[in-house]
């Protein structure tokens, strides 16, 4: 659904995008991680036609989006922080949306609006962030798009928004295999989701995987060695290793049953195979320890 | 909407509705600049007028007034629509959501111009409406004609500025500096208009521009005599129109241009063409400099150099004025663009480079270096001349090759007196003098003569060039063709008319006599009239109002007032005619018939 080939893109000197490639699967949800400054709103901006690329290809259902309103009008953005015109209401950007997407159904996006208990006739910079963001989600939705852009879709949202939101998104993927392209920093909240993942970093895609296989691809096990070879074993590849006292905790590249067979043939007296979550896994990957936020 | 529509409807109706308040508050501002102006004065102008003449004068005078406040409305109210409408290209947020709708740059771009030309049109249109009642009430007088020339007038500088801002707004990323460049094109435009007028005289009617060359220094100046439009006999110069209009629509295809190539990510930068950082910096500099050099003539410093050669003073004050304009134009705009103060060690050198090339103008405009102020036909290529002194004489045709040779030879003393004038000193004639070449081009040149009056006149003691030249004038304005177009109209009196004549006795006091119906018509049109057109009444014009001694002179009488007020069918006024050798029609009437009457003034109530 979405092919993004050699995509490059500068602002000034510095390089956000470096030859990105992405491809996403129509139906799929595709989780795009990567830490701050990585480039994934400029990407999302590319695939929502926003930006020009220096280089490369940017295709929604085979066509550069681009300055091309005929592949804008089936996709719809939400961005971090979505903009609403200067003293709009709400009806006004109704209006304004039902004039310029042909699949807008207005009665879709006041049951919505109702479901969110939004008035109308409030202007939107009355709404508090969440609700506006409850907006931007509602007219999104009321697009009736074959393909979503949500960028940090749950910033600002309370546990039932949240909930509410990512409920109607799942109704769309489900009922009309409508394609979703997120970026968040919310990792668990992502790996619930999404059923293929994009790591970006420095402007590069580094890992793109469906989570399944990601999370299939790496253990984190504990484990622990006689005291006469309490070394860990060499032929593992480690990208991460803790000690406390004679305990290891490794997160290791590989299937859980290669690992363990590897680990008990090495003379391991102790292992211990522990579920590996998709922020663990991001951390380890980029080597991204730093990252307090995460 | 299909997608490949030029126009966004939903984007047009969204963009009028947001800012309504915006619209009325400029409604409003149309209100208190024309419609309220024009029902309070146009009745008021109409009452008081004393004929249609003196009517039509003060309507024109009134919808130049309009005119100017179309004007000043449309180079403000462009630039707030223009900043107003165009988020997307300041505001990253905005910038984001448009690139993400369906639609093309140029539907955004031409949905967002639209928006702006509807209200820049429906305001001057619902004012033009508003005066329509006035209309009715005050018939053919107040025409609607003219209303819609004024509607025309304002929609189309609303259009030249809209574009104008609508290519600074696309040219920037922020609306400090969009407001920058609007300036400086705004300015610049009215510059180059002013080149483009003088240069299209020199071209087609011979260098027919009246304006010195001091004046191209002072754009502020320019822009009443220029940018609005003149109101002729046959109404407004429709054709005026057309070169704005095209400048306007380049403009507008400009930012259309800008718009296809910016990136949508550059909202909120200063400036999105680095070549035109240097550019503004440099434009900047120099319109600040011109701007700084128009405010010349409100400071009243030239008479601190009046013991300087003339036109000194003006020369030190706009060079000092250009420089310190230039350096701060350039520092500003530093400033602005890259939103840091610490600017100057980074501008220094621009802001001097600007600032000598100011001068070098100066000096180029200093010594006429086109030859413009300097230039004189040829005799045998004029056809005739009109020679004009305010203050003294109406125009006088001269025809004659003696009377084109002295008129030349006036011009000349005049190029040669300087032309410049210390506005602060007593009193400034100006002498204008219009050739009709035989090519049918026109030449037209003012030439200001500073005098200290009354010593100019006195003659003794004071041959400075002032007084010679306007002696010179005065030859020629009493030669034979000049005596001839000043005295050629004979009164046409009413039956009732009436004729005052006050009188001076020996001891001192003032007596008088009134002639009615045909004694008074006899003593006109046969008496004073003939010792007028014969050169009979007196010397020179100028000599009668200066001297505190009347007895020096012959007498005369006052005959520009006598022709202008009876054109517009006031009283004739003729004041301290003294009686002579020179004036035997009137003395041989007053002989006859008040014999007791030494010194006379004349009063006619026509």
């Amino acid at each position: 659904m979405i092919q993004v080939s050699g995509l490059c893109k500068a602002f000034g000197e510095v390089r956000a995008l470096d030859r990105l490639n992405m491809h996403v699967e129509p139906g799929s949800i595709y989780g795009l991680v990567g830490p701050n400054g990585a480039g994934k709103t400029t990407l999302l901006q590319h695939v929502a036609g926003v930006m020009r690329p220096d280089a490369g290809s940017v295709l929604v259902g085979g066509e550069p989006v681009f300055e091309s309103p005929q592949v804008k009008e089936r996709m719809a953005y939400v961005p971090s922080d979505f903009y609403f015109f200067h003293q709009a209401r709400v009806s006004d950007m109704r209006a304004l949306h039902a004039s310029l997407f042909p699949r807008f159904g207005v009665e879709r996006f006041d049951s919505l609006i109702k479901t969110y208990e939004l008035d109308p006739s409030r202007q939107v910079r009355s709404l508090s962030k969440g609700m506006q963001k409850q907006l931007a989600f509602c007219l999104a939705l009321a697009c009736s798009p074959d393909v979503l852009l949500l960028d940090e879709p749950l910033d600002g949202l309370d546990p039932m928004a949240r909930h509410s939101v990512l409920g109607h998104v799942m109704e769309e993927v489900a009922s009309r295999q409508m394609t979703v392209l997120v970026s968040s920093h919310n990792l668990r909240e992502l790996a619930d989701i999404c059923d293929h993942v994009g790591i970006v970093q420095e402007g590069h895609m580094c890992l793109e995987r469906s989570l399944e296989d990601l999370q299939g691809g790496f253990v984190k096990v504990q484990v622990a060695f006689a005291p006469e070879s309490d070394t860990v074993p060499t032929g593992l590849d480690v990208l991460h290793q803790e000690k406390q006292g004679r305990l290891h905790t490794l997160v290791v590249r590989g299937t859980a049953d290669a690992v363990e067979g590897l680990l008990t043939q090495q003379g391991a007296t102790f292992v211990n195979v522990l579920p590996l979550s998709l922020e663990e896994i991001f951390i380890y990957e980029i080597g991204g320890a730093q990252h307090e936020e995460l | 909407m299909k997608s490949s529509s030029l126009l966004s409807p939903g984007l047009v109706k969204s963009g009028l509705r947001r800012y309504w308040p915006l619209w009325l508050a400029g409604f409003v501002a149309l209100l208190l600049l024309v419609v309220l102006p024009a029902y309070v004065s146009v009745p008021m102008i109409i009452g008081e007028a004393g004929s249609p003449a003196d009517r039509e004068s003060a309507l024109d005078f009134f919808w130049s007034t309009m005119s100017f406040q179309a004007w000043i409305y449309a180079l403000v109210s462009a630039l707030v629509v223009a900043l107003t409408l165009n988020d997307h290209l300041f505001d990253s947020r905005a910038a984001t959501f448009v690139g993400s709708l369906p639609l093309r740059r140029t539907t955004v771009f031409a949905s967002t111009f639209a928006s702006g030309m509807l209200v820049l049109v429906a305001l001057p249109a619902v004012t033009s409406l508003c005066l329509m009642p006035l209309c009715l009430a005050l018939g053919q007088v107040f025409s609607p004609m003219r209303v819609m020339e004024w509607f025309a007038l304002a929609v189309t500088l609303g259009f030249v500025f809209y574009s104008f801002a609508q290519l600074s707004c696309h040219a920037s990323g922020t609306r400090l500096v969009a407001t920058l460049i609007y300036g400086v094109i705004g300015f610049l435009a009215i510059c180059i208009e002013a080149a483009a007028r003088l240069l299209m005289s020199a071209l087609v009617y011979g260098l027919s521009s009246d304006e010195i060359a001091f004046d191209w220094l002072a754009p502020g100046a320019h822009i009443l005599s220029t940018l609005t439009l003149r109101y002729p006999d046959r109404g407004i110069a429709w054709m005026e129109l057309a070169p704005y209009v095209l400048v306007a629509c380049s403009a507008a295809a400009a930012a259309a241009w800008l718009f296809g190539r910016r990136e949508l990510e550059s909202a909120g930068d200063g400036v999105l063409f680095e070549p035109l950082r240097k550019a503004l910096k440099c434009l900047a500099g120099i319109s600040l400099a011109l701007l700084f050099a128009s405010v010349y003539r409100l400071l009243d410093v030239t008479s601190a150099f009046s013991g300087l050669p003339i036109g000194t003073g003006d020369l030190l004050v706009i060079a000092v004025l250009l420089a310190v304009g230039a350096f701060l134009g350039v520092l500003f705009a530093d400033m602005i663009m890259s939103r840091s103060t610490h600017v100057l060690k980074s501008c220094w050198r621009e802001g001097l480079a600007v600032t000598c090339v100011m001068l070098a103008f100066l000096g180029a405009c200093r010594v006429d270096l086109l030859r413009v102020g300097r230039y004189v036909p040829k005799s045998d290529e004029v056809e005739m001349v009109i020679l004009t002194c305010d203050h003294v004489s109406d125009s006088i045709e001269i025809t004659s090759p003696e009377g084109i040779e002295d008129t030349r030879a006036l011009q000349q003393h005049l190029i040669d007196y300087g032309g410049i004038s210390d506005m602060k000193t007593d009193l400034t004639f100006t002498i204008d003098v219009s050739y009709k070449l035989k090519n049918g081009r026109f030449v037209h040149r003012s030439y200001p003569i500073v005098t200290n009056f009354p010593i100019a006149f006195e003659g003794e003691g004071h041959e400075g060039p002032d007084s010679q030249l306007l002696r010179e004038f005065a030859g020629i304005a009493d030669g034979d063709e000049g005596r001839a177009a000043r005295f050629s109209k004979v009164l046409e009196l009413k039956d009732n008319a009436s004729v005052q004549i006050e009188y001076l006795l020996e001891d001192g006091s003032y007596s008088s006599v009134s002639l009615h119906g045909a004694e008074a018509t006899d003593f006109v049109q046969n008496v004073l009239l003939t010792d007028l057109m014969e050169e009979r009444a007196g010397e020179i014009l100028y000599e009668m109002t200066s001297s505190e001694d009347m007895a020096e002179y012959d007498a005369v009488v006052y005959v520009d007032d006598l022709m202008e007020s009876k054109a517009a069918g006031y009283e004739v006024y003729t004041e301290s005619l003294q009686l002579s050798e020179g004036t035997p029609h009137i003395l041989a009437w007053l002989e006859e018939h008040h014999p007791e009457i030494k010194l006379i003034e004349v009063d006619y109530d026509g």
